[in-house]
């Protein structure tokens, strides 16, 4: 009887130890199928072109300082009225924002990918 | 007809002998180069991406939804908003798949495939002056915008 309980025991022993081995497989399958899923969506999506966190692609020094200084930014949406004042100060704002977006308007020009830049014109 | 057989032909590109024996030697170089390239475009993604979000967040929209409110609007403000939207959405979408060739282009072995490597980057300009265009074409509709905005002000 006793010999019979310590058997059943060690054979509870040892399902509990293969379970447990069986846990670990399927958990690290499952933590692997969702890694490679989620990393699979932010490739494809296009969000790791834009991951400005990865090596490489990290803000340079001139930008995080303009980051830093805090202003308020124009909101045309709190703005209760709509007279000629309040057009003067919205064409105004905007007019400067379109003069900022302008330092990137030749962003995608043909220069960086020419020949003569990456060394290989005739 | 003879539009049709006047179409240029993609991918097929002359590269010179000293063309593919300068992809060879600068194999690496190059790779560096359009590394770099890669970086700087992120950049101006994003900037010009906030710019954007700032832009009809801030301004666009809010202000269509007053004038439609005060029964100011017209055809032109909301056509205006919808190409802005569309373009934007166009921008986004054309740069994942500019950086997803150029990411292919920098993995290519040109050194062993110096031809099919410029065949590729040919490919990748031809992307890259779609990026040009679309940014373009932003900056066009936010002066349409601005337009639009100084002529309703001196109805007001």
């Amino acid at each position: 009887m006793t010999e019979e309980r310590k058997r059943s025991r060690s054979r509870k022993l040892t399902n509990g130890g293969r379970n447990l081995v069986l846990l670990g497989v399927f958990s690290t399958i499952v933590a692997l199928t969702t890694t490679g899923i989620s990393l699979a969506v932010y490739h494809n999506s296009g969000d790791i072109y834009l991951d400005r966190s990865r090596p490489g692609y990290l803000p340079d020094e001139e930008e995080i300082e303009s980051e830093d200084v805090e202003e308020e930014e124009y909101d045309f949406g709190k703005i209760e009225t709509l007279d000629a004042e309040t057009v003067e100060v919205y064409l105004e704002n905007l007019n400067a924002e379109a003069r900022s977006l302008d330092e990137y308007s030749d962003s995608f020009d043909a220069s960086a990918l020419s020949d003569e830049k990456l060394g290989i014109s005739e | 007809m003879t539009a049709f057989f006047c179409q240029p032909i993609l991918n097929v590109v002359a590269i010179s002998e000293d063309q593919e024996a300068m992809i060879v030697k600068r194999c690496d170089a190059i790779k560096e180069d359009l590394r770099t390239v890669q970086r700087d475009d992120a950049k101006s993604r994003v900037h010009l991406g906030t710019y954007y979000d700032d832009i009809l967040s801030n301004y666009i929209t809010p202000l269509n939804v007053r004038l439609v409110e005060k029964n100011l609007s017209n055809a032109g403000f909301i056509d205006n908003q919808n190409e802005f939207v569309k373009t934007k959405t166009t921008f986004v979408n054309d740069f994942t798949k500019y950086q997803q060739m150029l990411e292919e282009l920098v993995a290519m072995d040109c050194k062993n495939e110096p031809e099919k490597f410029y065949d590729e980057l040919v490919n990748v300009r031809q992307r890259r002056k779609t990026m040009e265009q679309d940014v373009l074409k932003m900056r066009r509709l936010i002066s349409e915008h601005i337009s639009l905005v100084e002529s309703m002000r001196n109805k007001l």
